[in-house]
């Protein structure tokens, strides 16, 4: 009888609806199963170099992709990596069709070509952005000099804002990273980095203004706890590039599309959500304060105390 | 399920079994459900672990990152059957099965990609545990964990629930049968004393062991045995006496008549003149032997033929004075004192006060007789307030009656006295009187302690007049 029970209690909990799934009768041979490549033929492949966490990038920039898709009328794929340098590279392999990339990435794309500037965004009324120098609130530093001896977060090694200009202002103490900082890392994200300095786990960092300017937009109290002791010379936004080997006819709609997309309610709508006003062209000469920021970087740092002052 | 034993037995077990019955079902019905909510608990941590740590690696396509970190939590926990990765498109990204992909899994995991369902394999039941990557937008992590572990944990604690609840039912059966005999066999010991004693053994008694209710019964049981005992005794020596008194009357009348005439031929025989001496010497020993059985005979009539002759209310001390004036001479010639106390006021008797007279005369006899020379004999009456009786008391200082013979002394021809000297009659004379009056004699008697006889009459006033004919009491 007791028995009995415990066979109702058992049966009380088993009421569960079950599946009958066999391991043994196996269908499929390879253990990583990649997505469909006939299916990635039909797909445009768009990337976002990760100016902010690929998270972000997927609820902010993608807005745009899925926008210029539904009017150019083509399905794609977005790609994200987790350096600027891994998407230069699949953009160079040919993997990808276009890309909104920061401006350093841009500088090293186009030294190597393969690629064509297709579009700027205009915010603020211009086309150009700074690199901020980024403490902790609490922080005594009033300009980057003060921070020799501490921890200093860069964003990815090819990011303008980042990393050149912050290495610029130390070289021209006539110092290396590596001497001046205590000790520095990458964080491979704006949002990343802006994270580091307000958690006050680094003393400082270099990060995108249009970024912190977009994240302290949707979230005051990041002013308050973080500090802008330095802001750069302008550089050139960060543009969308396209393929060069792509038929001049999609690039003509794709340049379309988004220059025409403040004309637009729901164009203006992402517009506004990513705090710019539209897309425009620009020459490539507009990157040219990033190109010689980045020689004077990279000669100094073969040629150590040559150009210090 | 006669017994008081069966039914405490019935209704115990059967309730103790009931509760270690329903104790069993919820205990494992709770232990299966914390189990089952533990595993599931246990398996969203580890999906959602997944989830999140993959989220950065499935947006970047890092397919070796997401293999690297499947791997890493599918050693964390051993119940982890499978985890399977698949992307926003549903494609399977990564999966952890040895030499291809479960052809019937797949179409499962694509329709329950938000909720757990639970799989019925080879290695037994699988709970499928899916968390979304990055709400979806990234992809869906599957967990597969083995249930079998905890169901085998809950048939080993159902089998220690199982021992347990028989042990308790068990020591229920024992606890409970040594508390039923406690109460029981007292009660068993009652029945069988109880039908000893309706057999005829009144000396059966219980023993008392303990103060609580069996004891009291035990008690209780003793009290009865002993006051049935009594009465029963008493009841038989009434009877006794009873059927004596009849026979003996009977005889008597029947032998009144011869003998009167055997002494009024002996009487004509010996007016005659012409006998010899030694013939005349035949029949004074003859005339002297009549008389002695003409006393018997008259003594025995006494309790029968006048019994409802010359009834009316008297003052008790007042008979009893002329008794102890007649005693009296008796009592002179052995030195012995009478000492008498009798009320001022009237204790008025009903009945005839002659009879009663002879009742204290023979008692005073007695006394006489068993009390040593020089002794005193004290006799009073009293019939205070509050009392429905008038009380004669007798008492000496003689050696008292020992316990054998007390039992009989007011049988008719029961004597202890020499031969010829008593009739035997004395006591049974005072009895039959008494009880006539609806009264009762008492004897307090012990070794070297005298000897006290109380008669007790009922006072006129508190007389019952219609139980004129019933007999009376004797206690000794």
């Amino acid at each position: 009888m007791v028995v009995f029970a415990a066979a109702i209690a058992s049966g009380c909990v088993q009421s569960e609806k079950t599946y009958q799934v066999s391991f043994n009768k196996k269908n499929l041979r390879k253990r990583i199963l990649g997505p469909d490549r006939a299916d990635q033929g039909k797909n445009l492949q768009f990337a976002i170099s990760t100016m902010i966490s690929p998270e972000e990038t997927v609820l902010y920039y993608k807005k745009i992709f899925d926008y210029v898709a539904i009017k150019i009328d083509r399905g794609y794929d977005l790609v994200q990596k987790n350096t600027y340098s891994q998407t230069n590279d699949l953009f160079r392999e040919g993997a990808l069709d276009m890309a909104f990339i920061s401006s350093g990435p841009y500088v090293d794309l186009m030294s190597t070509s393969g690629a064509e500037l297709l579009a700027v965004p205009v915010v603020d009324g211009k086309v150009t952005y700074h690199s901020y120098i980024i403490v902790p609130e609490g922080s005594s530093a009033r300009s980057i000099a003060d921070l020799e001896g501490g921890s200093f977060a860069f964003v990815d090694p090819l990011s303008t804002t980042g990393r050149y200009y912050p290495i610029s202002q130390v070289q021209a103490l006539g110092r290396s990273p590596g001497e001046f900082f205590g000790r520095y890392l990458y964080s491979y994200s704006n949002t990343a980095s802006i994270g580091l300095v307000r958690d006050g786990d680094v003393d400082g960092a270099a990060v995108n203004s249009l970024i912190f300017d977009f994240l302290a937009m949707n979230d005051p109290g990041l002013k308050s706890e973080v500090r802008i002791i330095g802001v750069s010379q302008p550089f050139g936004n960060p543009p969308i590039v396209v393929h060069a080997s792509m038929p001049e006819e999609l690039k003509e709609r794709l340049r379309e599309a988004l220059f025409s997309m403040h004309k637009d309610p729901e164009g203006r709508r992402v517009l506004r959500n990513l705090n710019m006003q539209r897309f425009t062209g620009v020459d490539d000469s507009l990157y040219d304060s990033v190109r010689m920021l980045f020689e004077s970087v990279d000669s100094y740092e073969s040629n150590p105390g040559a150009g210090a002052e | 399920m006669r017994s008081i034993y069966a039914k405490l037995m019935f209704f115990s077990l059967g309730g103790t079994f009931l509760l270690a019955l329903c104790f069993t079902v919820v205990v494992h019905y709770r232990h299966k459900q914390n189990l089952s909510d533990e595993l599931q608990r246990r398996g969203g941590i580890l999906s959602t672990g997944i989830a999140m740590s993959s989220q950065k690696a499935m947006l970047t396509s890092d397919t070796s990152r997401i293999k690297f970190i499947v791997d890493l939590y599918s050693r964390v926990d051993p119940d982890i059957v499978y985890v399977v990765i698949v992307n926003a498109r549903g494609e399977i990204v990564y999966h952890t099965f040895d030499g291809g992909f479960p052809a019937d899994l797949a179409p499962l995991l694509h329709e329950h990609s938000r909720k757990s369902i639970l799989l019925e394999t080879e290695d037994g039941f699988v709970r499928n545990i899916p968390t979304p990557i990055f709400g979806g937008r990234a992809g869906v992590s599957h967990l597969g964990l083995s249930e079998q572990r905890i169901r085998a944990q809950v048939l080993r604690n159902q089998a220690v629930t199982i021992y347990i609840v028989l042990f308790i039912t068990f020591a229920g059966v024992a606890v409970l049968t040594l508390l039923s005999r406690s109460v029981t066999s007292p009660i068993n010991e009652v029945i069988t004393a109880a039908g000893k004693f309706g057999a005829g053994d009144y000396s059966m008694r219980l023993p008392v062991r303990s103060n609580d209710e069996t004891g009291q019964l035990a008690r209780a049981f003793n009290a009865m045995a002993d006051e049935l005992q009594l009465h029963h005794r008493e009841i038989v020596q009434t009877e006794k006496l009873a059927a004596i008194g009849r026979l003996s009357s009977a005889v008597a009348h029947e032998i009144n008549n011869p003998l009167m005439g055997v002494q009024n031929a002996c009487r004509i025989i010996k007016s005659d003149s012409g006998l010899n001496p030694k013939s005349l010497e035949y029949l004074e020993l003859i005339e002297e032997s009549l008389g002695k059985m003409e006393r018997i005979v008259r003594g025995l009539l006494l309790t029968s033929r006048e019994r409802d002759s010359g009834k009316r209310d008297f003052a008790m001390e007042q008979a009893a004075a002329k008794a102890v004036a007649l005693a009296r001479h008796a009592a002179d010639r052995k030195r012995i004192a009478i000492r008498e106390n009798m009320p001022e006021s009237g204790c008025v008797v009903h009945g005839a006060p002659e009879r009663f007279e002879q009742v204290v005369l023979n008692l005073l006899l007695n006394a006489v007789d068993a009390a040593p020379a020089g002794s005193v004999i004290n006799v009073s009456a009293s019939c205070g307030h509050g009392t429905e009786f008038a009380i004669l008391h007798v008492e000496d200082q003689g050696p008292g009656i020992p316990a054998p013979v007390l039992e009989h002394i007011f049988e008719p021809f029961y004597t202890t006295k020499e031969p010829g000297v008593g009739t035997g009659l004395g006591l049974y004379v005072c009895y039959e009187i008494v009880s006539e009056m609806q009264g009762r004699i008492e004897v307090a008697t012990g070794p070297e302690q005298g000897t006290a006889f109380h008669v007790y009459i009922p006072l006129a006033r508190e007389r019952t007049p219609s139980a004129d004919d019933g007999h009376g009491h004797i206690a000794g």
